[in-house]
């Protein structure tokens, strides 16, 4: 590699590697994601002249596909879930009127579908703006504001069922 | 839906916390399987470019309170006697993904998608719906060229594409679709349908029936030409036919 496009790649490594390192470890367990980071690195080292300009949501693109093409469907799905001890209480203090405990979030938010997840966490846990996101699913913004509105109302209506219809 | 959801489920991190990687270490085993690697073989690893539609269609702004009408015609096709002549009235299901993807994504401002596709003869119907909004989408391969008209919707009232306890519900009840180009009017009812609901069956006071594309609780059916739709409006189910007031099962706000 040549001089200038090390440095290229570097900037991008140094950039963004927090980042995508964070992305990678809520899909795959502990133990997996130095691995999905080195390759999909890699495939961006030999691809660096393709990469646009929304540089992180074509790497969170890549890594999803290292992902996809590494594990068992279960084993994703696995992965998105979030663990909350058991009996917590505490409130999620940000979400109006207090009406759901974080455990009675989580167990919402483990009835999702894998999509559904992955369409919210794509905006809640890796900030990605919506055309970020469906660059990141390789679908239309539009597409993936309708889907994201979608699993949005799923969350809540499993959230108002399990919290009692409080709401 | 409001943006304190998002916030509660950031809370929910997996991620949060976690130690930071070695990036030097990480860097350099990235150059090293970078070496080591063969070229070229990670063509499938690369995200695919986003698909748009081949071209995209402006809708114009308008207050819409019930069926307003906004034509997009892209070409003009033949019209006259033989408009439509190779309608069927039985439909083929077809992708929505696929077939919508020349009509608007959005409607009044909001993002709209494919969820209904259904094809008769040389013309491919698609509705797409969004919060609160729906659009009606007619492509035309029956020409030299492409025809494709669209209409969007939007209930007067919130929650009117909610099929609550109702086998079914009507949103566009026999209404004639005019449009500048093409082979002319058609004549459209579409509506949602319970779980339960494999088939729906619309006649015209002419005595032409045609059944209904019925896909993931949406069905449509249309007929060439403004016609009067019957009152009778046949559901199907696993326990058999049964026959309802078209006009009874009118969705709140299009009543």
């Amino acid at each position: 590699m040549k001089a200038g496009t090390r440095e290229r790649f570097e900037a991008l490594y140094w950039r963004t590697h927090r980042d995508l390192a964070a992305f990678i470890r809520r899909r795959v367990p502990p133990d997996a994601v130095e691995d999905v980071l080195a390759e999909t690195f890699v495939v961006a080292w030999r691809r660096l002249s393709d990469i646009p300009s929304e540089e992180r949501a074509w790497l969170f693109g890549v890594a999803r596909n290292v992902i996809r093409n590494t594990y068992r469907a279960e084993a994703r799905q696995r992965a998105l879930h979030v663990r909350v001890a058991e009996g917590t209480t505490d409130r999620v203090e940000s979400f109006d009127d207090a009406i759901a405990t974080r455990a009675e979030l989580a167990h919402a938010w483990n009835q999702l579908s894998e999509t559904e997840q992955e369409v919210i966490a794509l905006v809640a846990w890796d900030g990605l703006s919506n055309p970020e996101a469906a660059q990141v699913l390789g679908v239309t913004t539009s597409a993936y504001a309708v889907r994201l509105f979608r699993a949005r109302r799923r969350l809540l209506h499993l959230l108002e069922r399990s919290s009692g219809g409080a709401r | 839906m409001r943006q304190p959801l998002l916030d509660a489920v950031r809370g929910l991190d997996p991620a949060a916390g976690a130690p930071d990687i070695d990036g030097d270490a990480m860097l350099a085993r990235i150059r090293s399987r970078a070496r080591r690697g063969q070229a070229g073989d990670v063509a499938h690893l690369v995200p695919a470019a986003r698909s748009r539609p081949a071209r995209r269609l402006a809708l114009g702004a308008a207050a819409l309170s019930a069926i307003v009408a906004i034509a997009l015609v892209l070409t003009l096709t033949q019209s006259g006697p033989q408009a439509y002549a190779s309608w069927v009235a039985q439909p083929t299901l077809v992708p929505p993904e696929t077939a919508g993807e020349i009509c608007p994504d959005t409607e009044l401002g909001r993002p709209i998608e494919p969820v209904l596709g259904e094809q008769r003869g040389e013309y491919t119907y698609v509705v797409l719906a969004g919060d609160n909004v729906f659009t009606q989408c007619l492509i035309s391969t029956a020409g030299d060229e492409l025809f494709v008209v669209a209409e969007g919707a939007e209930p007067g009232v919130e929650d009117a594409l909610e099929l609550g306890s109702a086998p079914a519900l009507v949103l566009i009840p026999g209404t004639p679709w005019g449009f500048e180009g093409g082979e002319g009017p058609i004549t459209t009812v579409v509506g949602l349908a319970g779980g339960d609901v494999t088939g729906v069956r619309v006649t015209t006071t002419d005595g032409v029936s045609a059944d209904a594309a019925v896909v993931d609780g949406w069905w449509s059916v249309w007929f060439p030409g403004d016609v009067e739709v019957s009152d009778d409006l046949v559901l199907v189910t696993p326990e058999g036919e049964s026959t309802y007031s078209l006009g009874g099962l009118l969705a709140p706000g299009l009543g």
